[in-house]
């Protein structure tokens, strides 16, 4: 067929992994296509409009940015790229408040690590020498996790021993978890939930949790302060759209894959829904393997090691974000000075997961105060103010089409009466628009299982160094197709999910040099 | 090393083997799983086949002809139920016209409860004369049996009872009553639950549509109330009108052409209703621009190249500066995805590869980083140049 069409690689879903593979292919000379369902690039990086408000979509903060001496292993790959983005720093760490009878808290946690040490002694006296280990960690962990990125996370030969040597102390502290660390470096209880606060954004509870993975993270954001963009998430998506033109790329929207015409353990190209059939030397995609295996390919086709990869694993946690623009000020509400508060009714996160297994016992909250960091996000007056939900249950089960909108809105009322009550504030009678985005909102626009944004659970022996050193070889089962995304080997989250984009395209440049 | 200040003594008993031996230990999981292929059945998913199809193809199934209108019961081919929704929401007509196919948005008129079950259907109400180019067509043409691709439901435009007043006060202008029967018919069937005053203008009373199912709806539900208001006997709908019907805290819901919308606007001021308390449904095209303050003079009656690029195929139109560039691509047989045509919804984003538009205010509704990376909604952008488009796919 003389007029069929042909690129060197097709890389399916322009979510953040799928964006980035894309750039980075381009970036190598590849004749590149983007192939994406909705009519956006970006899947969760994306924002919506309703009303005289833009609402962000799902980016919280992103992880591994900073700027200058600072600059993370993210912020140096999109610069490669030539990403025009307005990056914002802020200031805060996280807040984070327990509503424990027992042993309440509510913190400000700054960044900076003498700032973020000061701010643990005074909420938590005598936590200093503690705090200060775990950072010192954090910071080992970093120059550690960068080692490690300049040899590709594959270091051969003579690195090989040197790690062994260099980064001995990482090695052990990568298996054991948060809680033991930290009861082992003496940091007192209650300091130690204050620390643990951002497991949500791990999705799993720090007696689970790598240390040596969440100090990383905790570091990160620390030292180099947590990011956003000015214009939402959907500026980054679209720089990522004219950078991949700008360097050769094709991008098709409104375009979504049918199939993967997998043949004899070789990926050979793509089907689409209309019927357009496009060959491939390479294929990316960055979709949850639970649905390309479980719906895009022959049966017959998917490897047994991926077949039981499914089974062995836990679908990430399903999120629910409940969106609302206020006609008035967080300062009018008393609610400034804070950009993300995370509030619980307990300060353990093990319990505070064990809670997020039913809609009846889930009572955890991250909220987020978009004008706190941009004050021009919405018009004078408003704020746009985010409560967003993880759940470990299948929150869908039993929702009919006839009771969908009822469930939404059952949720969303008793979020904020729960809200009201915990904060003494008054919402209700300054609602201009709200938005709930479900698991079946994400199954949407995303279409992975269950809607789920975070992949996989991290559980235990399925953590970020395992997957890892997993990603190249191991878990690459069907020739001349790989996948990348939150689900991936660096775990989920925009930053994680830019970083698995390059490493796997990066992977398919090997094979492509190899003929494989 | 001495490079990081902790203290070794934390790592006592902890060595570099569970590390070494990581990949084993997954891999040893793994291999210890069933080796059976998970169905994609998820609970989340299925409801976005159910609530959220791409398309759904119906027929029509019967005409119900009404004083310069038709309404039209759809019903799916698919061997399923239509998409359930909310009582307000619209569906998007593909209609074809001649060799081209134009897509047009109506809201749906019937209750969300009628999409349910063994006689799942829509009632979409098309005005003889709302836009020349479609409905005409439509309304001659379209019998029994007629097949008719619709999208799933869309629009914002519904009663939400975590943002709204308990009370709705909805003015509606010709044929903007359709989404308010909906409302009105959930209301009784119990679907919904607030109180609705419909006050319903209208030229005079035989340019009234849904009288007589409305005047049921009122005497079996005490929730629903109407008010005609005609403009040959009662002028205008004001501000005083409103009043009389709406006592204490209530929501002012506006559908109808625009021309209704900029004098409900001056209204809401007279009330001095808050934002929150006045929506107003999108509805229809913004028409000649050029008369417009900020239109450029220049432009006035010009005709321009438009490129468009879909996929790998480029197309060759020309688009006069009074007409957005939607409708050009239409005309010129090129079916762009589009909703609803009022700049609001996103569904037509496009790459502006060159050239300039005017997009008029009153229906801008993009995104801020649009702007920076030249992005455009093309129902609600005309013509300053030549233009350069990329288009998402439709097929």
């Amino acid at each position: 067929m003389s007029n069929q069409l042909h690129y060197d690689v097709v890389v399916v879903g322009a979510g953040n992994g799928g964006l980035s593979a894309a750039a980075y292919l381009a970036q190598n000379h590849k004749k590149v296509l983007l192939l994406e369902k909705h009519n956006l690039p970006g899947g969760c990086a994306t924002s919506f409009r309703r009303g005289r408000f833009e609402f962000e979509a799902t980016l919280h903060e992103m992880c591994s940015v900073g700027e200058g001496e600072t600059a993370g292993a993210v912020r140096r790959l999109l610069d490669s790229y030539g990403l025009q983005v307005k990056w914002v720093a802020m200031n805060e760490a996280f807040c984070s408040i327990s509503l424990d009878k027992k042993d309440p808290f509510n913190v400000y946690m700054p960044v900076g690590v003498k700032a973020f040490a000061d701010a643990m002694e005074k909420a938590v006296p005598g936590c200093r020498k503690s705090v200060e280990t775990f950072l010192e960690f954090g910071r080992m962990f970093t120059d550690g996790v960068e080692w490690l990125d300049s040899y590709h996370n594959e270091p051969g030969g003579l690195a090989k021993m040197k790690m062994l040597f260099q980064w001995k102390d990482l090695m052990k502290l990568v298996p054991i978890d948060t809680d033991t660390m930290l009861r082992k470096i003496g940091m007192p209880d209650k300091a130690r939930e204050i620390i643990e606060s951002y497991w949500d954004y791990i999705a799993t509870p720090s007696d689970s949790m790598s240390f040596a993975v969440y100090a990383f993270m905790t570091y990160s954001y620390i030292y180099r302060k947590p990011y956003i963009c000015h214009d939402r998430s959907h500026e980054i998506s679209l720089a990522f759209d004219a950078a991949i033109r700008k360097m050769g790329g094709d991008i098709w929207y409104c375009s979504p894959v049918k199939s993967f015409d997998v043949r004899d353990n070789v990926c050979h190209g793509v089907t689409l829904n209309d019927g357009t059939y496009i060959s491939a030397d390479y294929v990316i995609a960055n979709i949850h393997p639970g649905t390309v295996f479980g719906k895009m390919m022959d049966p017959k086709e998917v490897p047994v090691r991926d077949r039981k990869s499914m089974n062995a694993r836990h679908i990430g946690q399903p999120c629910l974000t409940v969106y609302f623009a206020l006609d008035v000020t967080a300062k009018e509400l008393g609610l400034d000075g804070r950009y993300d508060t995370f509030i619980r009714t307990t300060g353990n996160n093990r319990i505070q997961f064990e809670n997020s297994k039913s809609l009846e016992t889930h009572k955890e909250n991250c909220i987020t105060i978009l004008n706190e960091v941009i004050p021009d996000c919405s018009p004078k007056g408003t704020c746009l103010l985010q409560f967003t939900k993880f759940y470990d249950c299948d929150i869908m089960k039993g929702v009919t089409p006839e009771n969908y909108f009822k469930f939404k809105d059952k949720i969303t009322m008793d979020t904020i009466k729960q809200f009201e009550k915990d904060m003494k504030v008054n919402i209700r009678d300054h609602i201009e628009e709200v938005v709930i985005a479900t698991p079946t909102t994400w199954a949407r626009y995303v279409g992975s299982p269950n809607g789920n944004t975070y992949g996989y659970i991290p559980q235990n022996w399925d953590g970020m160094f395992a997957r890892v050193q997993s990603g190249h070889k191991l878990d690459h089962t069907i020739k001349r197709l790989r996948l990348c995304g939150g689900h991936g080997t660096q775990m989920d989250g925009y930053s994680q999910s830019y970083l698995s984009g390059r490493e796997q395209a990066r992977y398919a440049l090997l094979d492509m040099a190899k003929g494989e | 090393m001495a490079k990081y200040n902790y203290d070794k003594k934390h790592l006592k008993g902890l060595g570099v083997g569970a590390f070494l031996g990581l990949v084993k230990e997954r891999n040893k999981h793994i291999e210890a799983a069933s080796d059976e292929l998970h169905p994609f059945d998820y609970p989340a998913n299925k409801l976005v086949d159910a609530l959220h199809p791409a398309s759904q193809l119906t027929k029509v199934s019967k005409v119900i002809a009404r004083a310069n209108a038709k309404s039209f019961v759809l019903t799916s081919t698919e061997n399923k139920p239509l998409a359930y929704f909310r009582a307000g929401q619209y569906v998007v007509l593909d209609i074809k016209v001649g060799k081209v196919v134009v897509s047009r948005p109506f809201s749906i008129s019937s209750s969300p409860k009628k999409a349910l079950g063994k006689d799942s259907h829509y009632v979409i109400t098309i005005k003889d004369n709302v836009d020349g180019f479609s409905s005409k067509e439509v309304n001659k043409k379209w019998k029994v049996g007629q097949a008719v691709k619709i999208s799933g439901p869309q629009g914002e435009f519904y009663y939400s009872p975590i943002r709204d007043a308990k009370t709705v006060v909805a003015v509606a202008g010709g044929s903007g009553i359709t989404p308010f029967i909906s409302m009105a018919e959930a209301i009784a069937d119990g679907t919904e639950d607030f109180n609705l005053t419909i006050i319903y203008g209208a030229k005079n009373k035989s340019a009234l549509l849904f009288k007589d199912e409305l005047d049921a709806i009122t005497k079996k539900c005490k929730k629903v109330k109407v008010a005609y208001v005609l403009e040959d006997k009662d002028g205008f709908i004001t501000a005083k009108i409103i009043k009389k019907y709406a006592k204490g805290d209530y929501s002012l819901f506006v559908c109808g052409p625009r021309g209704l919308y900029r004098a409900m606007d001056k209204v809401a001021k007279e009330l001095k209703l808050t934002r929150r308390r006045f929506r107003k449904e999108a509805f229809g095209e913004y028409g000649d621009p050029t008369k417009d303050k900020d239109f450029p003079k220049d432009a006035i009656n010009k005709s321009y190249k438009l490129t468009v690029i879909m996929r790998d195929k480029k197309y060759h139109l020309t688009c006069h500066s009074n007409e957005t560039l939607l409708n050009a691509m239409e005309k010129g047989g090129v079916h762009a995805p589009s909703r609803c045509r009022s700049g609001e919804c996103g569904w037509c984003h496009s790459l502006l590869v060159s050239g300039k538009i005017y997009a008029p205010k009153e229906t801008e509704g993009r995104r801020l980083a649009d702007y920076t990376f030249n992005w455009i909604h093309p129902c609600s952008s005309y013509p300053l140049s030549d233009i350069v488009l990329e288009v998402p796919y439709n097929k």
